[in-house]
């Protein structure tokens, strides 16, 4: 099926809200269709990547095989991932990087690939280069994210040398959440208090410029729902992984 | 232990900025040995009661009768509040009730924020003319307390202004307990992470809620709240 981002009739409203504070909200993000292959998708899907810091290293594990594990062995990881967390960067959520599925040729055939090409058709990225005024966008690169209970996302600015990163982008794909969840995404300011909290939310793209201060609040342990998303950086220059 | 305010250079500012959001910060509020004496004070010798929401009831426990209970009932307590947490109603914190009668540090913020001179200028910022006096209540978040979203407005109460007086130094926003403010239809609007010996205070009708605190918080989150009322 063709994936395609939906209407939007205030992109110059959007223009200027971004050229005002660094960041805007699109609602009604993706068109009806594209939404609910995406979603449901992304809904059912099983197999994941824990992802957590140890050390400065990302790690992932296989989330199925840690569901699989005895108790002890999970209240250990656990303790490991918060001791980090309390002074420092850290964070613990699940993780799909189709990104490098799609540029490795990992998976042939996979709807992933598909959600990758549509983020880079000529359509979005112009969508995009003409919200932001960034006509140097050349690609995005994207990862699926989930978070649930206990998960958390400590605060950085996704400044890394070389990356090129214009701005990041949140394809929110939550349908139900309440806010006493937690989970939402908060932009601070230079004294590191929080100018903007956006929460999950069903179709909107919370978009920001990098780099920028920002976390993911800590998800509430009696939050029942689960966090959806795509998380994606527009970038400029060369794609690395294009050969 | 005296217990003594700064002077409030920007008051026309927090005014408009009140009158605009019906919420407000001010910063510094406390002289600053008056404040760290207080949070040690908090941290170190209060004993507090858990207040929480259970089967439709406000209740209360101290720590002593939380931590003496068989480990399967204290689940049990646990899973039943955030069963309802889940469903967006109740709270579980730490408070102590400040009266005339408390010890001294803690009468004494409560004769301070019933001071003249500090109505006078809760008056002039809220533009709540008719304010008249304010209670107070020690609070204590510790890892997994939260407070979920509700108004102050409650209905046969005179509360006009609640405040919040942050009194835990060095505060990460990651940790949570963020004092969140929200629209009627639950679009966040304001958040406020932890700021040493600031004093928020905000219109009763403002939708908030303390988030979750994370269990790698490196403390508890300590404030003196209450409200000003008619």
């Amino acid at each position: 099926m063709n994936l395609t981002l939906a209407k939007q009739k205030n992109k110059k409203q959007l223009a200027k809200q971004f050229q005002e504070k660094g960041f805007v909200r699109v609602s009604n993000a993706l068109s009806k269709s594209t939404l609910k292959a995406i979603h449901d998708f992304i809904f059912n899907q099983e197999q994941w990547n824990l992802a957590f810091n140890l050390q400065g290293k990302h790690q992932d594990l296989n989330n199925l095989e840690v569901e699989g594990w005895p108790d002890n062995k999970k209240q250990e990881l656990k303790q490991i991932v918060f001791q980090q967390a309390s002074d420092g960067f850290q964070y613990l959520y699940e993780a799909i990087p189709i990104y490098d599925i799609f540029h490795n040729d990992l998976l042939p055939g996979h709807f992933f690939n598909d959600i990758v090409r549509f983020l880079n058709t000529r359509a979005t990225l112009d969508f995009f280069r003409e919200i932001l005024n960034a006509p140097d966008i050349t690609f995005m690169d994207a990862q699926i994210t989930r978070f649930s209970a206990g998960h958390f996302l400590n605060t950085h600015n996704d400044d890394v040398n070389d990356k090129n990163r214009i701005a990041a982008l949140v394809f929110n794909l939550t349908e139900h959440w309440r806010a006493d969840w937690g989970g939402a995404l908060h932009l601070l300011d230079e004294q590191q208090q929080i100018k903007q909290s956006f929460l999950p939310s069903f179709n909107e793209i919370n978009i920001f410029k990098v780099p920028l201060d920002h976390y993911v609040g800590y998800v509430s342990p009696f939050a029942t729902g689960k966090r959806l998303s795509i998380t994606c950086w527009l970038r400029s220059g060369k794609n690395p992984m294009v050969k | 232990m005296t217990v003594l305010v700064n002077d409030i250079p920007n008051i026309e500012e927090l005014e408009n900025t009140f009158s605009q959001h019906g919420i407000v910060r001010i910063e510094h509020f406390l002289q600053q040995d008056s404040a760290e004496a207080l949070s040690v004070y908090l941290s170190s010798t209060v004993d507090f009661d858990n207040a929480f929401h259970l089967e439709g009831s406000n209740r209360q426990a101290s720590d002593k009768e939380i931590s003496e209970l068989q480990a399967e009932n204290r689940k049990q307590l646990y899973q039943a509040i955030y069963q309802d947490a889940a469903k967006g109603s109740g709270f579980l914190y730490g408070r102590n009730k400040i009266t005339t009668q408390s010890s001294v540090p803690l009468s004494n913020v409560l004769s301070l924020m019933n001071n003249e001179s500090v109505i006078s200028i809760i008056k002039q910022i809220t533009n709540k003319l008719t304010l008249t006096q304010a209670d107070a209540q020690a609070t204590r978040f510790r890892v997994g307390d939260f407070l979920t979203r509700h108004i102050d407005d409650v209905s046969g109460e005179t509360r006009q202004i609640a405040y919040v007086l942050g009194l835990s130094p060095f505060w990460h926003p990651d940790w949570g307990g963020l004092l969140q403010f929200f629209e009627k239809n639950g679009t966040p609007t304001k958040a406020w992470s932890p700021l040493f010996n600031s004093l928020t205070l905000f219109d009763v009708s403002q939708v908030h809620s303390v988030t979750s605190i994370a269990p790698f918080a490196g403390k508890s989150r300590y404030s003196i709240t209450g409200w000003y009322r008619n």
